[in-house]
């Protein structure tokens, strides 16, 4: 499983290595930060045209887990002192995402550069910024890994 | 496997994937094609490629891992079973063909682009041409694709005209027109290379006589590939007859069975193990992810064709690289430690204790909310706001037993 694990992220690397080269196929406001091994990568994410988020550059860090793809990786926007995470009803605080497609949507057949897209577009079609309900219970027992948090996914409009 | 090392990463050349060729502009469906054949969960060309009762097809492996997972197809998300596999030989052959093409393609086009730019630099320089231009045409001309597996049949030849049996003057009769001399086939029971007129007399006297004891003619991969197909069409209707085929290719015949492993002791699942060969060490979990692993990795290979399977020998080695980097992401970074969450969260952990201490039966208006995501998340669906329950249900156990140890 391990080796689908590291030749499929390589994979995936080498071609959005190949698409940021090339302005024409770039997917337009993602951009790989940093990749220096296949546990953790960084993207910036921001929504290019009309949004309530313009201006706005985001970044997101993907975890991977040697069952990958078979399992999602761990999705959530960076907290820093730098970069803050979006305010969007599907994002608490602590940068954790709530998603179907990081959890029982996720399909093997998905890649970071779809998980990317589908975070851009959730953000596109927001469209108001509040914070997700229970926001501070939440954030206040979160683990550490969004992954061990079992979410409920009711919204499909967003 | 891949230690933290960014060069390594960049400098991979060992994966190949749709973007090495030029795009549609310039090699029309050459990337398509080479994405056509590749498995969408590895992205690897297919290997013993299946196919769901959806139709969408995977590696036979990616597919087994895939299902014990979730039992669905990963593409459309119908429903799906191991049971219901079907082989795709089909798909297979392709496969076989694209890999010893793809290399050629890929230089020819190497070759194709060089002799362009280099056209394009010395007469007109200026004009641009025309993205669409089959640029391929000339030198694919010279050079012609040899594959062995073209024609796997045994050869129809044969030998000069001393067939005594009735039988050799029929097939004498059919055969008469393609008269390449010395032509032998490999016999079905015992392997040995045996002249075409000679085949019936000699599986008749219990292939005693007439085997040419230097072998046949035929390049040694098809003829593996004619002794598998061989086996594979009569094995079940010789039984215990042939003595002289090694037994692992015997039992490499028919599919593990799935073990239920909740009904299963300890010691019958290291049984299991060791009617398998394979390493009984480790605790429950390990055993099981173990037998498991291998009942998908000896299926799998089944769902080849009889011509590429691996042996089991090659299977093992796969295995025991998995065990190895099992053990070695057991030391994963995601995992937290125990004592250090402790630690952090102690003060959450006495609030909560005096929560639970101080007022039993008021509860938190959230607490419900908390409960029914864990325990029923269907039930669960209508609830406003998506639920932040605390953490895993492994996690919510720990803090639990914190609270009343």
């Amino acid at each position: 499983m391990s080796v689908v694990y590291s030749r499929r992220l390589k994979k995936e690397l080498q071609e959005i290595q190949i698409e940021q080269a090339d302005p024409t196929k770039r997917a337009a406001g993602i951009q790989l930060l940093q990749a220096d091994d296949l546990k953790i990568w960084f993207f910036s994410i921001e929504v290019l045209g009309e949004s309530l988020y313009k201006n706005e550059v985001f970044h997101l860090m993907v975890r991977f887990d040697p069952e990958y793809p078979f399992k999602s990786p761990a999705v959530q926007f960076v907290v820093s002192d730098k970069v803050k995470p979006p305010v969007h009803p599907h994002v608490y605080t602590n940068g954790h995402i709530c998603a179907s497609i990081l959890g029982d949507d996720w399909s093997p057949t998905l890649s970071v550069m779809a998980i990317c897209i589908t975070i851009q577009s959730m953000l596109a079609s927001c469209k108001k910024k509040e914070l997700p309900e229970g926001n501070d219970d939440y954030v206040r027992t979160a683990p550490d890994n969004p992954k061990k948090t079992r979410f409920v996914y009711h919204d499909d409009t967003v | 496997m891949w230690k933290n090392d960014p060069k390594e990463l960049l400098n991979s050349t060992d994966i190949q994937d749709p973007t090495d060729f030029p795009p549609s502009s310039t090699t029309p469906g050459l990337r398509a094609l080479d994405n056509a054949l590749r498995c969408k969960i590895c992205q690897e060309l297919y290997e013993a490629p299946v196919v769901l009762t959806c139709g969408h097809c995977f590696c036979s492996l990616c597919a087994r891992n895939q299902l014990s997972e979730k039992p669905a197809c990963p593409t459309c998300w119908k429903e799906a079973a191991i049971s219901s596999f079907r082989v795709n030989p089909a798909m297979e052959e392709a496969v076989t063909a694209w890999k010893d093409a793809r290399p050629f393609v890929l230089r020819v086009i190497d070759e194709a682009i060089d002799l362009r730019t280099t056209a394009s630099e010395s007469s007109r320089p200026a004009k641009r041409h025309k993205p669409d231009t089959p640029v391929l045409s000339n030198s694919v001309s010279p050079r012609k694709q040899s594959r062995g597996h073209d024609n796997p049949g045994p050869s129809r030849g044969r030998d000069g005209p001393d067939g005594n049996t009735p039988n050799d003057d029929v097939e004498q009769d059919t055969c008469s027109n393609t008269n390449n001399s010395k032509s032998s086939v490999e016999c079905p029971v015992c392997g040995k290379s045996v002249p075409m007129t000679k085949i019936n007399a000699h599986l008749d006297t219990n292939c005693k006589h007439y085997s040419i004891l230097s072998g046949g003619k035929n390049a040694s991969s098809s003829k593996s590939g004619q002794k598998d197909a061989w086996s594979k069409l009569l094995d079940g209707k010789r039984s215990g007859k042939d003595k002289e085929r090694p037994e692992a290719e015997v039992e490499a015949m028919s599919p593990l069975p799935k073990a239920s492993y909740t009904v299963l002791k300890d010691k019958q699942i290291r049984d299991l193990l060791a009617a398998q060969d394979l390493s009984t060490a480790g605790d429950r979990s390990q055993l099981i992810s173990r037998h498991e692993r291998w009942v998908a990795l000896y299926n799998a290979n089944l769902d080849r064709s009889p011509a590429l399977r691996k042996r089991l020998a090659e299977l093992r080695l796969e295995m025991r690289r998995w065990e190895e980097d099992r053990r070695a992401s057991r030391k994963d970074p995601l995992k937290i430690d125990i004592t250090e969450y402790r630690r952090a969260n102690k003060a959450e952990f006495e609030r909560l204790v005096q929560r639970a201490r101080g007022k039993p039966g008021q509860e938190s208006p959230r607490a419900p909310d908390s409960s029914a995501s864990l325990s029923d998340r269907a039930a669960s669906c209508d609830l406003r706001g998506p639920v932040g329950a605390s953490g895993s249900e492994t996690d919510t156990i720990l803090v639990t037993s914190d609270v009343e140890g």
